[in-house]
């Protein structure tokens, strides 16, 4: 069906493009908003890979592949929003606007907001990749095609991001402590 | 998601928090758009698409800028000896191609014979980034269970594109200079390529300072692979000195410092 679909849009049809917008769009923002941590970013970040995917539809070679080749536009506009919103609020922490769907009791509010501060911290491709794998699921195979990565790229991403974010749950959350703290 | 470890599954839990769901009238907005946008059928797409992207624009523009300096001063120099053209003011960059005639005559031909001349063939290399095209500044010192994490930033300040080493040597320094934590010399490896005004970001963690008290302001430096260069940031102010760890071994022990790689 969806390759029915991506044939139709990619022969010119906007209402084919339109259902296939419809059916993945959740998804692409899900995806973006994990990514970004800030809602309008995320929104600029569809936006723009949907229209990207519009017209570069007629260069997509096989139509199995079109989520996989979604999800990298989705990932490469977010890539290209966290640029432009580091030019200008390069100091910005951000936090997310939208409260939990579910709050997870699992998990305290200091844990919560050790790793907003982490994820936030994180170099951008080093979120994509714990969103791929932690978020959708993929394999690191799969991450690292997803990407256009070697494999090993994407497991040393994984690996450095895991680690910072290992250590801010690990954290006792204190604060700096003041220099007549240190041995002197 | 396979994993079953408790960090792993808080951070699944995490990240499954937040919207699943896009905003409504996101997906109308792309459709008004779409009718304002035509598809791209033209071959070589692909290459337009490139060339969307400032840094590829411009390194093709120099590309192209090196192929008719090379061929104007090929021309203009006749067959002699193969020149070197190096781009106007740059340090780090240079263009070198080399000219070798081939010839399609046989040995023991005795007749005339045509040699081609063959177009030199330019490579654009780019070289490492000099200490003083680049400038570096801490934003913020974390602290976590025995260790102060630095994040730092190194932006290209010079007017052409260089390479940086991913992974450099860092260095705790005082604001007299002298180094409190000395990290693990980096090796050569891989680099970044840096166009004017990059910036590259990296976290520095230390851990276990245990001797006197350093004057301030505390931050980090970064020797280059091979001891090419070294960078010290700009501390986060004038009198800072967060960086420092507290001590978590025997007194006089030596400290920790230890990088990730720079990226964007």
């Amino acid at each position: 069906m969806e390759r029915d679909l991506v044939l139709a849009a990619s022969g010119g049809s906007r209402e084919a493009f339109g259902s296939l917008v419809a059916g993945s769009i959740d998804r692409c923002y899900a995806l973006a908003f994990r990514m970004l941590r800030d809602p309008e970013l995320a929104r600029d970040a569809v936006q723009g890979a949907l229209l990207g995917a519009w017209e570069d539809l007629p260069g997509l070679r096989d139509p199995d592949r079109f989520e996989a080749w979604l999800t990298r536009l989705v990932v490469n506009a977010c890539y290209a929003e966290a640029r432009r919103e580091r030019r200008w609020t390069a100091k910005l922490r951000l936090i997310p606007m939208d409260q939990p769907s579910a709050p997870d009791t699992a998990l305290s509010l200091a844990d919560r907001d050790e790793l907003d501060r982490a994820f936030a911290r994180l170099p951008i491709n080093q979120r994509a990749v714990v969103v791929l794998h932690h978020y959708l699921g993929l394999s690191l195979a799969d991450v690292a095609t997803t990407l256009d990565i070697p494999a090993g790229t994407a497991r040393s991403r994984l690996h450095h991001a895991i680690r910072q974010l290992r250590a801010a749950i690990d954290a006792d959350s204190r604060p700096i402590p003041h220099s007549e703290d240190r041995p002197a | 998601m396979n994993h079953q470890k408790p960090f792993d599954i808080a951070l699944e839990r995490w990240l499954d928090d937040g919207p699943t769901i896009a905003p409504s009238g996101l997906g109308q907005e792309v459709q008004d758009q779409l009718s304002g946008r035509h598809q791209d059928r033209r071959l070589f797409r692909s290459t337009r698409r490139l060339l969307m992207n400032t840094r590829i624009a411009q390194a093709a523009a120099a590309v192209v800028a090196v192929l008719a300096i090379a061929g104007g001063a090929y021309w203009l120099g006749g067959q002699g000896s193969p020149s070197q053209v190096g781009a106007n003011g740059s340090p780090s960059t240079q263009a070198t191609f080399s000219a070798e005639a081939t010839t399609s005559c046989p040995p023991t031909a005795g007749g005339p014979c045509s040699v081609p001349s063959q177009l030199p063939t330019p490579v654009l290399t780019i070289g490492l980034c000099l200490p003083s095209d680049v400038s570096a500044r801490i934003t913020t010192w974390d602290g976590a269970t025995g260790h102060r994490i630095a994040t730092v930033e190194l932006r290209n300040d010079g007017s052409s594109a260089c390479l940086w080493p991913t992974l450099d040597q860092p260095q705790l320094v005082d604001g007299t200079g002298a180094i409190l934590i000395n990290g693990a010399v980096a090796a050569a490896g891989d680099t970044l390529n840096l166009a004017p005004g990059d910036v590259v970001t990296t976290l520095v963690q230390d851990a276990n300072y245990c001797r006197p008290a350093p004057i301030g302001p505390v931050t980090v430096a970064f020797v280059m692979p091979g001891g090419t260069g070294r960078v010290v940031a700009a501390p986060v102010s004038a009198t800072d000195s967060d960086g420092v760890p507290p001590c978590t071994g025997a007194a006089g022990s030596a400290g920790d410092i230890e990088m990730h790689p720079w990226s964007r």
